[in-house]
């Protein structure tokens, strides 16, 4: 079973660093939304920028291929997808299709798009620890009605908390049920139940024992969150990303 | 004549499916005393314990913190008394070791600087420093005793309440726990203890009390109640039966 | 709030569980969609799949495979991942109203189950140039055995767990219910 992300944030020596993450945010979905309507030479300067920024955080393209290469084989599926389905030049007959230099260019241009996407959201990831994260999220949805942004906030705290004792848990409840032969079991239905169940119920049951644990530790929902503040590293980013969302947009 | 810090007056508590958890419970524990508290499994030591933060109210009797009752005003006898779980692994909230510290300072509204220095200050104490930015969940089982034990102390409480604190712990884990234990006596904190093992810290303590089904059935100095707990299934250390007389554990 | 913290946690980290039947190994993962929605009602269940969107999209590492953050949702199975959002709150609201009776929380079930499809497929065909047809062939069909497997599956389970998860109230009054 694979490991939830192991990259995430650790204290790197790089202004980004200490950036406002309100800004990060802010500027990964701008960014984001740019992007979507961008050409190909805006792309391919946004890629090389994005490549400098990643080079002096991670010197290493591996991280990067690991983080993405499940995503990455979906791209390819895209990718493949539009060069069979798409009329145009014929590059290559494979039986009833054909793959067209039009479908393969459309393709490989969504796919492009969406992989610097993710490389940007995975560059804030790096960059930023789940605290700061959470306090931004935070203050981005404080004018939003209905949503009680303190709770949305402990509640991501929770989750991110919880992630690794449940997949521990699974790890132990199937070694469990391996030597139990439950496993053995053909019958579909009661594998999935076998195993669910277990896990759920100490799920739930360690929800208890959190409440306690909170409560005895005199909780309220409002909790101040991280320091956030801005300083000059922002100033360079925030204008970064309005020039390179500008350069999107115009190409 | 002093008030004590903590105070049952026939204390009774029934649970919802009509059992008895405790019954008349009367209990005087000074400032500054070290009391452990025995029983065998079900003898309703964690039950007795989560009276005194509010966790439980009781059915029947009264309990008092520092001369007020405890369900007067629950935020205060939280803040007076704080608790060390029996399970580690629930109790812990935050997502890094320096979240887990901050939680409980963060629920009392402190400034931020104050927050700071106090969870730099607890980090510091129990030797958790270098490993402030870890996530709890990749901790030893030591390591996350003593976090669940510096996120107490960074609320500052009067009297430190401890459900088993050294199940599951090795010899230098039991070690480095009795240590903060003792180190915390000195500095005229009143603790509980509740523990089975008796060996390992009856040694030190002023007090003994013995609880069985529910009931108090010993309460006196530990050399003198002794004597009696194998009788309510409680092991006695070995240093009485071959040397006739308590030895402390740490050597 | 907080079991719908920790079902969104449980969302999560279904992406991972799988087990094999067949050729294709089924994922847990819309397994504990639909038991959000049974287990914690309508508003909650939504609650807890937006919480875990949210704190993927926002980069944090929630998502199998790495972290990816906007780029997932708008990906080529972002879709789906909406659709769990409907998904779990049309369960919730259903099985509210069903008050234990079978056919309807199944039927709530089976509902829900398609409503993810009703986002994915559409987003897959959008995203991929695929014709109808194909979509729903990839992005559909493979996975129905496996559906009717996690839904009598998870309504097992919501039934062996509700009384348990009714809730033993503590003094202080953290919302746990959600
Ligand atoms: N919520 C509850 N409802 C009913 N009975 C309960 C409840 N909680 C505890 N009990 C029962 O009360 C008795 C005392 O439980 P308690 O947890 O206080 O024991 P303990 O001395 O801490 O035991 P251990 O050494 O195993 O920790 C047990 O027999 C237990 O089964
Ligand atoms: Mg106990």
């Amino acid at each position: 079973m694979a490991e939830l992300s192991i990259f995430t944030y650790r204290p790197r020596p790089v202004w980004i660093v200490d950036c406002d993450p309100r800004i990060k945010l802010a500027a990964l979905a701008g960014l984001s939304i740019c992007s979507l309507g961008a050409g190909w030479t805006a792309l391919a300067l946004v890629t090389v920028v994005t490549s400098i920024l990643w080079l002096r955080l991670v010197p290493s393209l591996r991280v990067l291929w690991n983080q993405t290469k499940y995503f990455i084989f979906l791209l390819a599926l895209v990718v493949l997808a539009r060069g069979l389905l798409t009329p145009g030049q014929v590059l290559l007959e494979l039986g009833p299709l054909d793959l067209t230099a039009e479908g393969l260019a459309g393709g490989g241009y969504i796919a492009w798009r969406l992989l610097v996407i993710v490389w940007w959201s995975i560059i804030l990831t790096a960059t930023t620890a789940a605290a700061q994260i959470r306090s931004a999220v935070a203050w981005f949805l404080r004018p939003v009605p209905l949503v009680n942004e303190k709770v949305v906030a402990t509640m991501i705290g929770l989750l991110v908390r919880f992630i690794p004792v449940i997949l521990q848990q699974v790890r132990e409840t199937m070694a469990a049920q391996q030597a139990r032969a439950v496993a053995a079991s053909s019958n579909p239905f009661r594998r999935a139940f076998k195993l669910i169940l277990p896990v759920v119920r100490r799920v739930f049951l360690s929800a208890d024992r959190l409440v306690w644990a909170m409560e005895a530790r005199c909780f309220t929902p409002d909790r101040p969150f991280y320091h956030l503040d801005r300083g000059p590293a922002d100033w360079l980013l925030a204008s970064g990303a309005v020039v390179l969302c500008a350069a999107l947009l115009l190409s | 004549m002093k008030l004590p810090i903590l105070e049952t007056i026939n204390l009774g508590h029934r649970f919802a499916n009509g059992r008895w958890g405790l019954k008349h419970i009367d209990l005087r524990i000074d400032e500054g005393q070290f009391v452990v508290i025995a029983g065998a499994n079900g003898s309703g030591k964690t039950t007795l314990l989560r009276h005194f933060n509010g966790l439980l109210l009781p059915t029947s009797g009264r309990v008092l913190v520092d001369g007020i009752e405890v369900s007067k005003d629950l935020l205060r006898a939280r803040k007076i008394v704080q608790m060390v779980f029996q399970d580690t692994e629930s109790q812990i909230v935050g997502e890094t070791v320096r979240d887990e510290v901050a939680f409980g300072p963060e629920n009392l509204g402190l400034p931020r600087d104050k927050i700071k220095a106090l969870v730099d200050k607890t980090l510091e104490q129990t030797g958790l420093k270098s490993l402030s930015d870890t996530s709890p969940h990749l901790l030893s089982g030591g390591e996350k005793r003593r976090l669940t034990i510096a996120g107490v102390l960074a609320m500052k409480p009067r009297v430190v309440v401890l459900d088993e604190p050294f199940s599951n712990l090795d010899y230098p884990g039991v070690k480095m726990v009795l240590e903060q234990l003792l180190c915390l006596h000195r500095r005229k904190m009143t603790i509980v203890l509740c523990t089975h093992e008796l060996e390992k810290v009856v040694a030190y303590a002023q007090r003994l009390v013995v609880l069985s089904k529910g009931e108090i059935v010993a309460d006196g100095q530990p050399d003198k109640v002794i004597g009696s707990v194998e009788r309510y299934g409680i092991h006695p250390p070995c240093s009485l039966k071959c040397k006739g007389c308590l030895e402390p554990w740490l050597s | 709030m907080v079991h719908s913290s920790l079902m969104a946690a449980l969302i999560a980290v279904g992406a991972f569980i799988s087990i094999p039947i067949g050729p294709v190994p089924i994922v847990m993962q819309n397994l504990f969609v639909l038991l959000a929605g049974l287990l914690l009602g309508g508003g909650w269940a939504a609650a807890s799949v937006g919480v875990y969107l949210l704190a993927g999209a926002c980069g944090l590492p929630v998502f199998a495979g790495g972290t990816g953050g906007l780029g997932r949702l708008l990906g080529p199975t972002g879709g789906y991942l909406f659709g769990f959002l409907a998904a779990a709150y049309l369960v919730g609201k259903v099985s509210e109203r069903a008050c234990g009776r079978p056919l309807i929380e199944l039927g709530g079930l089976v509902a829900g189950s398609m409503v993810i499809y009703l986002f994915g497929v559409p987003w897959l065909k959008l995203v991929t140039g695929m014709d109808w047809a194909k979509s729903i062939a990839v992005g559909m069909i493979p996975f129905l055995i496996g559906d009717a497997v996690k839904i009598l599956a998870a309504y097992g389970v919501a039934r062996t767990l509700r009384p348990i998860i009714a809730l033993q109230a503590t003094p202080g009054g953290i919302d746990k219910a959600g």
